[in-house]
């Protein structure tokens, strides 16, 4: 592809891009989670419809819930330049045709935009011939108003994208959010006509600021790399709650304070792997943050719970889940060429590892057991519960993690 | 000898980059690896760490196979790679003990070589701080330290001089014959043809897999004394008289 062709350039990263986003998209709308997000809608939509009904004559905080909801909404949707970092090397010779890639970028950005608008619209629109009382014509101006201040708004953004037309930060937020909030607060209690006016005189200056700008301006590089992957970091953010993103390195925290439990916790041996892995999981944020939330989980839904057998089943199900996600890391410094070269057996490195999971899952089982009698103290309670935990301990880390870590290590 | 490498062949995969590679270092010898771009520095060099498993012939570190003693094989080799690498949990401190653990060092003795070091490489305040968030130039002084403070009988150095500083550069070179005057081998690969020219008591030029030429520098001017008296004109001659032959 000829590399001044920046038509086809934004078109090629776009069907990309859109080709990630439906990949995961799939991933996330499992059958099970349709299915959870078809009766959670239907109860939305239920409330939603029983509370219109006691709304018959409007109310006096209608406009104002509206402003709220519109102004909020014209934020959703941000620009997508689909800008990537090696693009400040190999697309600074053709800077001064970027106009007509960010164009792109801008147009689709709108779109995806504007189908927001509209959806939150159409949620919307019964609310606004009940509570606010307003004519279906009155409603479609309001909606006219919302793409042109998301078209005002997303122009903005692309404002910022050169240096010749770069606003400082809180010119851009007034920008942003001042254009909504004027404009609907007219059309909401004035009238929806003189709001339109407003939206379009808005749109037709962000426009004509561009226009004068767009085709000399110099990019500010660092600025749309850097906005760029925040954009995608959310979405890795969002697809993370749900699958596995490989894009989304999990950070490392330094946590000074938790240094001296290291210490303790790889002790006096001279086992090299027992420091990598206790410093390994205690600062991965995933892996420490896997263990912390399942630990609290367990122990708050334990403090509810007052059925014996069930309190026995969700403490040793949190044990369980802990240990299972985290024999993985067993394998997290294979990539790292020191781990090969160390004149250390694999038979040492197991040890090391279950040594520290041992210690891991047995705190989890003791704060767990701990908060379950204290919560429902009795003797036969203490007994029970840590019998069965410690069988569960004996069990995973003597017999399950030698199993599968041997098969890891294979 | 402390490396021997008779007839390897190997690669990464069926198809071997390494055609019958010959050449040693011996105790007390800093032996320069050189060639172009993918003549086969780096898999020679992940040959002998263990990275690689040889197709044919062998390698032997202190007289030891890795196959027949994987642990005493591993003992000897400090390794220095081309792209520092380290463990993104470990402060400076975790990282340079985990070493001595690893190696089995006696740590008082060890810290003690490993503070001069870092006060040479300016680094003694970085101690609690994570070095995988380091510059490169400084990370690579991190790789120095952590392979220099060992003592180790062998050396592998790969290409160590990018992004180092000059100062730096100059304070690596002496630590590479502090090791040598004490008995231990040295295998450097290295562009920076001037440097291994000056520090250098042999040259293995490797070509397309294979060992080109080898021997001293006074070897190699009689080889070809028609290339000029530098290291650097008898590689140039080299290289271009193949890419003569080869068009």
């Amino acid at each position: 592809m000829p590399m001044t062709d920046l038509n086809r350039l934004f078109a090629h990263r776009l069907s990309r891009h859109i080709g990630f986003l439906l990949k995961y998209l799939r991933l996330v709308f499992t059958d099970h989670f349709v299915i959870a997000l078809f009766f959670f809608c239907g109860a939305l939509g239920y409330a939603y419809q029983s509370g219109l009904k006691t709304l018959i004559n409007g109310v006096w905080w209608g406009p104002a819930l509206t402003l709220f909801v519109l102004t909020l909404t014209s934020q959703l949707g941000r620009l997508a330049t689909l800008i990537e970092p090696a693009d400040t090397v190999f697309l600074l010779p053709a800077e001064t045709k970027m106009h007509a890639y960010l164009r792109h970028a801008r147009n689709y950005s709108f779109l995806m935009g504007s189908l927001m608008q509209g959806a939150v619209w159409l949620v919307l629109l019964p609310f606004l011939a009940q509570g606010d009382q307003l004519s279906f014509t009155a409603a479609l101006l309001i909606l006219i108003s919302q793409l042109l201040v998301k078209f005002s708004v997303i122009n903005g953004h692309v404002r910022q994208a050169m240096l010749q037309t770069r606003q400082r930060r809180v010119q851009q937020l007034l920008w942003s959010w001042g254009v909504p909030v004027v404009t609907f607060t007219v059309a909401l209690w004035v009238t929806p006509w003189l709001g339109l006016v407003l939206a379009v005189v808005s749109a037709g200056w962000s426009q004509y600021q561009l226009g004068q700008h767009w085709q000399k301006g110099q990019l500010a590089w660092h600025q749309l790399v850097n906005d760029e992957a925040a954009r995608m970091m959310t979405l890795y953010r969002f697809f993370n709650l749900f699958t596995d993103v490989p894009q989304l390195a999990s950070q490392v925290h330094r946590r000074r304070y938790l240094d001296p439990v290291w210490r303790l916790m790889s002790g006096k041996s001279r086992n090299p792997y027992r420091l990598l892995f206790t410093r390994g999981l205690g600062r991965d944020g995933d892996a420490f943050g896997l263990v912390i939330r399942l630990t609290v989980i367990g122990m708050l839904l334990l403090v509810f719970i007052h059925n014996q057998w069930l309190s026995l089943l969700i403490m040793l199900l949190a044990v369980y889940l802990i240990g299972f996600q985290l024999l993985p890391f067993y394998r997290q410094y294979e990539g790292n060429v020191f781990t090969h070269l160390y004149p250390i057996s694999v038979q040492s490195r197991l040890q090391a590892f279950r040594h520290v999971l041992t210690i891991i899952l047995t705190g989890t089982a003791l704060a767990l057991v701990v908060v379950d009698v204290v919560v429902n103290w009795s003797w036969q309670r203490l007994g029970i519960d840590s019998l069965a935990l410690a069988l569960e301990l004996v069990i995973f880390i003597g017999w399950y993690s030698q199993l599968r870590l041997k098969k890891m290590a294979s | 000898m402390s490396i021997e490498i008779e007839h390897l062949v190997g690669g990464y995969s069926q198809v071997p980059v390494l055609k019958d590679v010959n050449f040693s270092v011996a105790d007390g010898e800093v032996v320069g690896l050189i060639g172009l771009n993918g003549a086969g520095k780096s898999t020679t060099i992940n040959h002998i760490i263990g990275l690689l498993t040889p197709q044919r012939g062998h390698i032997r570190v202190g007289g030891v196979e890795l196959i027949n003693d994987a642990q005493a094989y591993k003992q000897q080799i400090a390794y220095i790679p081309e792209m520092p690498v380290l463990y993104d949990e470990l402060t400076l401190e975790e990282t340079l003990t985990l070493t001595m653990m690893a190696y089995g060092l006696d740590e008082q003795a060890t810290w003690k070589r490993a503070h001069e070091l870092l006060k040479k490489f300016r680094l003694d305040n970085k101690l609690n701080w994570f070095p995988a968030n380091f510059s490169k130039g400084m990370k690579q002084k991190v790789m120095i330290v952590n392979a220099f403070m060992t003592e180790a009988p062998v050396f592998i150095i790969d290409e160590p001089f990018l992004g180092l500083d000059p100062v730096a550069v100059h304070d690596l070179l002496t630590l590479i014959e502090d090791a040598k005057s004490r008995g231990a081998s040295v295998l450097m690969s290295t562009h920076v043809l001037a440097n291994a020219e000056k520090y250098c008591d042999r040259f293995v030029l490797l070509h397309d897999g294979q060992v080109r030429v080898a021997g001293t520098l006074p070897e190699l001017q009689a080889a070809f004394p028609e290339a000029g008296d530098s290291l650097e004109d008898i590689y140039l001659t080299l290289a271009n008289g193949e890419r003569d032959a080869n068009d």
